[in-house]
């Protein structure tokens, strides 16, 4: 009896005995790379519930009951480790950063991280280290060539230059219309107006966009979210799509500081080629004070200038940036200062930048998390007027002879040298006529969560965007332009105030055994006050006394305008076994733009994502783990402009002492209704050969109706533009993106990535009674109009004559008149009205490639950007080769001068209703005065005024970089130290003749594209750089 | 739990309905006026300085074509729209104009409307000499019609333009408004309410429009001479603006300034006043006062055709200190000395020594006015070129006087037009030397308004600028 106890005992005990020796495991996980300790970093006992977590210096404990324990060790950005436990009772993990799995959460609307797999709609997420690696000022230039279907233009290569950021295509037809997406900087809205100088249109100086302002090394990640879809929970402002900037915070763990400096070389590198054959002069006789190059041919020995050599100086770009983070499990805290001054290729030319930040956050209870953040930024430019017309820096440098040194300008009294009663000195007008702009822009915003229950969180957070814009603008009464009132200054100062309210109440519940439901709840209050202020006058007392107080003319004119939007909002999730996901939102917003009986709109929006791999279990095979199919359908709204409904009267300037009142050239509709715009989409994202090849497709269709557009109509209606709701435009997007890891080794990877995109505008209707809209109806040889059938951005202007009967042997030849070539088929009397279709202002497809190679130590990347087809118009160039109205035939292409040339085409022996076309015999002689200059011969031909195709192929960007190894830092106070040199915009390879046509002569912001030529072209720049952890 | 959400719920429901409606009613401009808040003593002031705008605005570069300044493309025939003419003019003069006369006449003020309308007159008189076919029924209707076609210059000079007219000498003689803030004309630059200046002024421009239409019928010639003699008494009275040092006059902002030169008076001119061609061996006085020269031994003006720059020995520039580009100077825009050589030419073949009183009062009228002296004026007269007598008096020295005495007024390239730029009337007129209108035949007309083809779908044809227009068609 005893014994059978016994035996039964220690049977049991020995059953029993690996339930209750429980191995303790203890250990520490780091990170391969930086060697940190990885806090919050889950331990899991594989096939069980038993998890831990590691400390904040990266310790665990867990209990395991056998040798053949495996534990998991998972951690957001890193790639998961499985480890058996072994006869081990201390194992110590280090986990390497996984790059592709960045992309695995995605920053989307109000700051809500979500898994990329489950998402309905394409986003594209960009890294902090590319957005630092290019060393870009302007933060947004940066992600140039990186974005498939996104345009990013940078409007100048000045100091501060504004960038122009167009996702899927213009959707709306108003030239003043900001097609840029909405701005939001953790989880708040802010500005990203430009407030050109001068209005949309205006362009004399290239002002910057708001969200260039800031520093680019406080980013963390930028997310874009590309269509209705993905933008609909920010409502009416994001119907152009939505750019989600994080900016870093604080990590609880030991505190780092990062110091990063670069000094770069800008210079401009491509220029327009121009002739150093001719003195100055006209018709061949040479006549000192004729600025024309038209003389003779200049004689050996006579000093030759290139003027854009006398214009363009180097420049430099110096930045600075100190950062500091760290914190506790209950709080952490972020704080960086940084500072950036550049000094442009153009005389009184300059920018500098200073960004003070903190941040923190704090754990005040189990439930409760408080975070806040607060930017200061100071930014201090001035920039030379550059002006769409004849009175610029460029314009003028382009029309110089080639025997006149620019360079000396000065008489010893301090006036300009004038050749010319025509032009101006573009060295002596840049330190003239200017602007200096000085900006005080502060963010701040202060957040709370508060998780209810375990399933049930409410969050709230108010932002606050506050910017005061002061810009003084001066033309002297010596140049040209300024003589006419005898000076003009202008004194501005634009206030501008946006406070943001948001409110969220997320849930989150488990339905079934299958399905995952989230939904929320929000609403949202925007109030954005703005206000210009503003003196100027003319008539300078005192010559050079350049002050507001030295006028004898003055006007002060006040415009606030108050814009207020209340919005309210529902979003659902369902996930089914992780596979299927569904997700349905709805948004009402109240605009206060628009007039009452409008003013409400609802949207929504419905998204599908299908990850068919895991249904077909192959998540574990070598060539297609994962495969996801996406589809959307979402519609988002847009309001107006403040005060854009009926029509106002203004005050004029007094003039005898009496001031008179007159009715404004705007009027807009009564009954103004909110714009739509309505995207359907689909997509493939596609994981090959173990997710070393990550493939997505995306085809989007995005119509926009009722946009809000002041057209401009003839001024015989006693106004020049009516606001209504006009038209609808249909953009069909194709956008590709392969990323992938060609080698991926310990010490040797490769990643290359390619996007490429096709966009297509077209517009589809306009309203009853308009038949097209014309940007620049007062050119007749070079306009953008649009009409029902055709596109956004195309071109119109006068071709050369060709022969247009298809019937002869001779169709297609040019047609000439008195062995001349002709423009606009005025041989035959066209009226000078008709004009002919030339090309569209956006481009067939563009994309980007780019490559990093990490080799040991050394990591090289290099990103090539392309584009094909889009027709832009150089402004400048009928100034390089007219002879009239102060155009110069200083450009290459008139080098052919005094010479008999018979030109290849055919003449009319018979009638002008029937014509007889024989070929040409006749020799002409051509020079300046004979073709050039002659508008129907040459002159005005969009063949030669300035229509070209700007095809590119350009290396945007080359990065080396050199990390000096760990081993040698052990004894320095330093992580990581890493030096780099890097090269913007080496090398472009392209047909269009001119300065880089990567431009925008109207500035960031404005709606008018194609148009370049007269601003400061793009910079080819070399930046050195250090980058210190500590 | 469900408590709670529904209480949350009701609680948001209710602050956004009360919030709504203060924070959404934002939309009125507080920086800008509002219709109900305009009247019309304020909008009168507006209304002359745009009509002075479009009548420099015809000039500017217009003047090139009667080729009193040169220099530029324009001058040799190149397309060109009047844009300078045409935006005063419609987004500016005519719907403050036709403001004033609709609140005029309801409210009863019948001076301000008969002061509007003969502002509105003159500036379309002046429109359809240059452009032919203007909107003007359909114009300034606003959204209703964003196509407005154009009338035709026969029915401008047959029926609106006498129709404006006619009815501006009416208003300006019936009886005063009761309302005491409207009874004088306030804020009137020119004529500081004076209703009987604007009536001569009024009777000013009939003569012109008389004169234009007497190529149509004959007959009008005695109505023009007629209306002369109801006009202006003498240069004091003239329909012009005056500028102040502050804001210039827009001749001392184009050319008087000391930078900008972008056209210099032209060898047609300068010949015809330095004694050298038309009147041989006889210096006008107006010369230096006119222009000034580099050289006062000989003035040389630029070849009609030819651009600024082409020939360094053009010495003549308007400055500011020349009568017509200082700053100060007033824009004229209907002249007693006008009116003087509208009577001469009126009269010459039914009145001779009327009309030779009436041009020597216009040459003496026209050099008081620009300060020649008493001296220079009497030799001047004196001259038997100028003083050849009654019975001698032909159409050439009434239009000569009067091209010299106009300058810089547009009417001058009316006059030509309507001698189709005739040699026997304008001796030694010729042809700028480069002509870019294919045939090379003389100016006739402005193309339409470069804006005008992008934005308006109702226009006339016009295959190019050397198509006579219908008032000068025989």
């Amino acid at each position: 009896m005893k014994k059978d106890l016994l035996a039964i005992l220690l049977l049991w005990v020995i059953t029993a005995l690996p339930a209750l020796a429980q191995t303790a495991i203890t250990g520490k996980v780091i990170d391969s790379d930086t060697k940190d300790a990885l806090p919050g970093v889950s331990v899991v006992l594989k096939g069980t519930n038993t998890v831990a977590i590691t400390d904040f210096d990266g310790t665990f404990r867990i209990a395991v009951p056998s040798a053949e324990s495996v534990l998991i060790f998972s951690f957001i950005g890193y790639s998961s480790e499985e480890i058996e436990v072994g006869n081990k009772t201390i194992i110590d993990v280090s986990l390497d950063q996984s790059v592709s799995d960045l992309n695995e959460f995605v920053v989307t609307a109000f700051g809500i991280e979500q898994e990329r797999k489950s998402l309905g709609y394409a986003v594209q997420v960009i890294d902090k280290k590319l957005i630092t690696e290019t060393n870009q000022p302007n933060a947004l230039n940066a992600l140039r060539g990186r974005i498939a279907g996104v345009n990013i233009t940078s409007s100048s290569g000045a100091p501060g230059a504004g960038t122009n950021i167009v996702i899927r295509g213009v959707n709306s037809l108003n030239p003043n219309a900001d097609n840029q997406p909405l701005f939001v900087v953790d989880g708040i809205p802010i500005s990203n107006e430009t407030n050109i100088s001068g209005g949309r249109g205006g362009s004399n100086f290239t002002n910057t966009n708001r969200a260039a302002d800031i520093n680019p090394d406080d980013i963390e990640s930028i997310s874009i979210l590309k269509g209705p879809a993905a933008s609909v929970l920010y409502g009416l402002r994001a119907s152009n799509g939505a750019v989600i900037i994080t900016t870093k915070s604080g990590k609880s763990g030991k505190t780092t500081f990062n110091y990063r400096t670069s000094y770069s070389f800008d210079e401009v590198g491509k220029r327009p080629p121009m002739q150093q054959r001719y003195l100055r002069g006209f018709n061949g006789l040479y006549n000192p004070s004729d600025y024309r190059a038209d003389g003779p041919p200049i004689p050996e020995g006579t000093p030759v200038y290139d003027q854009w050599d006398e214009t363009f100086n180097t420049g430099n770009t110096f930045q600075n940036n100190f950062s500091f983070s760290g914190g506790s499990e209950k709080a952490t805290f972020y704080g960086s200062i940084g500072r950036l001054d550049q000094t442009g290729v153009l005389p009184n030319s300059e920018f500098d930048r200073t960004n003070i930040k903190i941040s923190g956050s704090l754990k005040a209870s189990d439930k409760l998390t408080i975070d806040g953040a607060a930017t200061y930024i100071n930014s201090n430019g001035v920039n030379p007027r550059m002006g769409v017309g004849t009175a610029g820096v460029i314009s003028y440098a382009s029309r110089y002879a080639p025997d006149v040194n620019i360079s000396d300008f000065m008489n010893p009294d301090g006036s300009q040298i004038r050749y010319s009663n025509l032009l101006d000195n573009p060295l002596y007008f840049a330190e003239n006529a200017f602007q200096e702009e000085s900006l005080n822009r502060f963010l701040g915003n202060l957040g709370a969560t508060y998780l209810i229950t375990d399933w049930l969180t409410a969050s709230y957070r108010v932002g606050i965007d506050q910017y005061s814009d002061k810009r003084f603008t001066l033309t002297s009464p010596t140049t040209l332009i300024g003589a006419g009132s005898n000076g003009s200054i202008t004194e501005q100062v634009i206030g501008y105030q946006e406070i943001n309210s948001n409110f969220l109440l997320t849930g989150n519940r488990k339905i079934g055994d299958h399905i995952n439901a989230t939904f929320t709840v929000g609403n949202q209050l925007t109030t954005i006050n703005a206000q210009s202020l503003s003196a100027s006058g003319t008539n300078f007392v005192i010559p050079d006394f350049w002050s507001v107080n030295n006028l004898s003319q003055y006007s002060a004119r006040s415009f606030p305008s108050t814009r207020n939007i209340i919005g309210v909002f529902a979003d659902v999730k369902f996930d089914y076994k992780q596979t299927l996901f569904l997700n349905v939102t709805g948004r009402n917003d109240w605009s206060s733009t628009l007039p009452k009986e409008n003013r409400s709109f609802f949207y929504p929006s419905v998204s599908m994502a299908y990850i068919f791999t895991e249904t077909l279990n192959l998540s574990s095979s070598k060539i297609l783990s994962f495969g996801k199919i996406r589809g959307s359908f979402a519609e988002v709204g847009k309001d107006a402009a403040p005060y854009l409904i009926g029509n106002y009267y203004s005050t004029l300037v007094p003039f005898r002492g009496i001031v008179g009142v007159a009715r404004n050239t705007t009027i807009g509709a009564e009954n103004l209704r909110p714009e739509r715009t309505r995207g359907v989409e689909f997509g493939v994202d596609l994981g090959l050969f173990s997710n070393r090849l990550r493939l997505d497709v995306n085809y989007a269709v995005q119509t926009s109706i009722d946009q809000i557009v002041p057209i401009p109509v003839s001024r015989a209606t006693g106004f020049t533009n009516f606001v209504i709701n006009a038209g609808e435009i249909r953009n069909n997007i194709w956008e590709l993106t392969a990323d992938m890891d060609i080698i991926k080794k310990k010490d040797f990877t490769w990643n290359s990535m390619l996007n490429w995109s096709r966009l297509r505008g077209r517009v589809i209707s306009l309203p009853e009674g308009l038949e097209q809209i014309v940007f620049q109806p007062e050119t007749p040889w070079v306009k953008q109009r649009v009409q029902v059938g055709g596109r956004p951005g195309d071109w119109y202007g006068w071709p050369l004559s060709k022969v247009e009967d298809q019937s002869s042997p001779f169709f297609g030849d040019p047609v000439l008149v008195n062995g001349y070539p002709d423009v606009n088929n005025n041989w035959r009397g066209v009226p000078l009205a008709e004009d002919s279709f030339i090309g569209n202002a956006f481009p067939d497809w563009e994309g980007g490639w780019n490559n990093a190679i990490r080799y040991k130590s050394l990591e090289l990347s290099f990103l090539f950007t392309f584009r094909k087809g889009g027709y832009v118009f150089d402004i400048n160039r009928r100034l390089r080769y007219g002879q009239a109205g102060g155009e110069a035939p200083t450009g290459a292409e008139t080098e052919l001068r005094n010479k008999l040339v018979v030109f290849d085409g055919v003449v009319n022996t018979g009638t002008t209703e029937s014509p007889v076309w024989a070929p040409n015999e006749q020799a002409v002689p051509i020079g300046v005065s004979t073709l050039y200059g002659q508008s129907f011969r040459y002159r005005l031909a969009s063949d030669f005024n300035g229509f070209q195709e700007a095809s590119w192929l350009r290396l945007q960007n080359v990065s080396l970089n050199y990390t000096v190894p760990a081993r040698l830092l052990a004894k320095t106070p330093f992580t990581q130290i890493t030096a780099s040199v890097t090269g913007n915009n080496l090398w472009v390879s392209t047909p269009f003749i001119g300065f880089d046509p990567e431009q925008s002569a109207f500035g960031a912001g404005s709606n008018v594209f194609g148009y370049v030529g007269t601003n400061v072209p793009a910079t080819r720049s070399i930046f050195f750089g250090l980058n210190f952890n500590f | 739990m469900k408590n709670t959400i529904s209480k949350i719920t009701a609680i948001l429901t209710i602050v956004v309905m009360v919030s709504c409606d203060s924070l959404l009613d934002v939309n009125v401009d507080p920086a800008r006026i509002s219709p109900d808040q305009v009247s019309i003593q304020n909008l009168m002031p507006s209304a002359i300085r745009f009509s002075a705008s479009v009548q420099f605005g015809s000039a500017q570069f217009g003047s090139q074509y009667p080729q009193y300044l040169g220099g530029q493309a324009i001058s040799q025939y190149t397309p060109y729209g009047f844009d300078q003419l045409w935006r005063p003019l419609y987004s500016e003069a005519i719907p403050s104009l036709q403001e004033i006369i609709t609140r005029g006449e309801e409210q009863e003020a019948f001076n301000y409307s008969g002061v509007a309308k003969t502002l509105l007159a003159m500036n379309l008189l002046t429109a359809t000499a240059i452009y032919g076919d203007v909107p003007y029924t359909q114009a300034n209707q606003g959204t209703s019609n964003l196509y407005p076609c154009y009338d035709t210059m026969q029915e401008m000079y047959e029926i609106h333009l006498p129709e404006l007219i006619n009815s501006a000498i009416e208003d300006l003689q019936k009886p005063l408004p009761s309302a005491a803030s409207l009874r004088v004309v306030r804020n009137d630059y020119i004529y500081n309410g004076n209703l009987t200046s604007w009536l001569k002024a009024a009777y000013a421009l009939r003569a012109r429009y008389n004169l234009h239409m007497s190529e149509k019928n004959p007959a009008l010639k005695a109505q023009a001479s007629a209306d002369v003699d109801r006009a202006f008494g003498t240069s004091a009275e003239d329909l012009e603006l005056v500028y102040e040092v502050q804001i210039q006059n827009p001749w001392w902002g184009f050319l008087g300034n000391p930078v900008n030169k972008g056209q210099q008076p032209t060898s047609f001119l300068t010949n015809m006043m330095n004694g050298t061609v038309q009147y041989s061996g006889l210096v006008d006085p107006r010369l230096p006062i006119y222009m000034t020269s580099g050289n006062p031994q000989n003035y040389k003006g630029i070849v009609p055709g030819a651009l600024v720059g082409d020939d360094p020995t053009v010495n003549v520039n308007l400055t500011a200190n020349n009568w017509h580009s200082r700053n100060t100077a007033p824009l004229q825009m209907l002249t007693y000395v006008e009116g003087q050589f509208i009577k001469a030419e009126a009269l010459l073949e039914s009145n001779r020594p009327a009309a030779y009183d009436a041009y020597r009062n216009g040459i003496r009228a026209s050099m008081a006015k620009v300060g020649v002296t008493n001296a220079a004026m009497e030799t001047y007269m004196a001259n038997l070129k100028i003083s050849m007598g009654a019975p001698n008096l032909q159409l050439t020295d009434i239009m000569m006087q009067k091209y010299i005495a106009l300058f810089l007024q547009m009417e001058t390239w009316t006059d030509m037009r309507r001698f189709q730029y005739s040699t026997d009337i304008y001796p030694d007129l010729k042809q700028p030397i480069i002509n870019q209108i294919p045939g090379g035949p003389w100016i006739q007309r402005s193309n339409i308004a470069d804006e005008e083809p992008g934005t308006n779908t109702c226009l006339p044809e016009i295959p190019n600028q050397g198509v006579v227009l219908w008032l000068f068609q025989n």
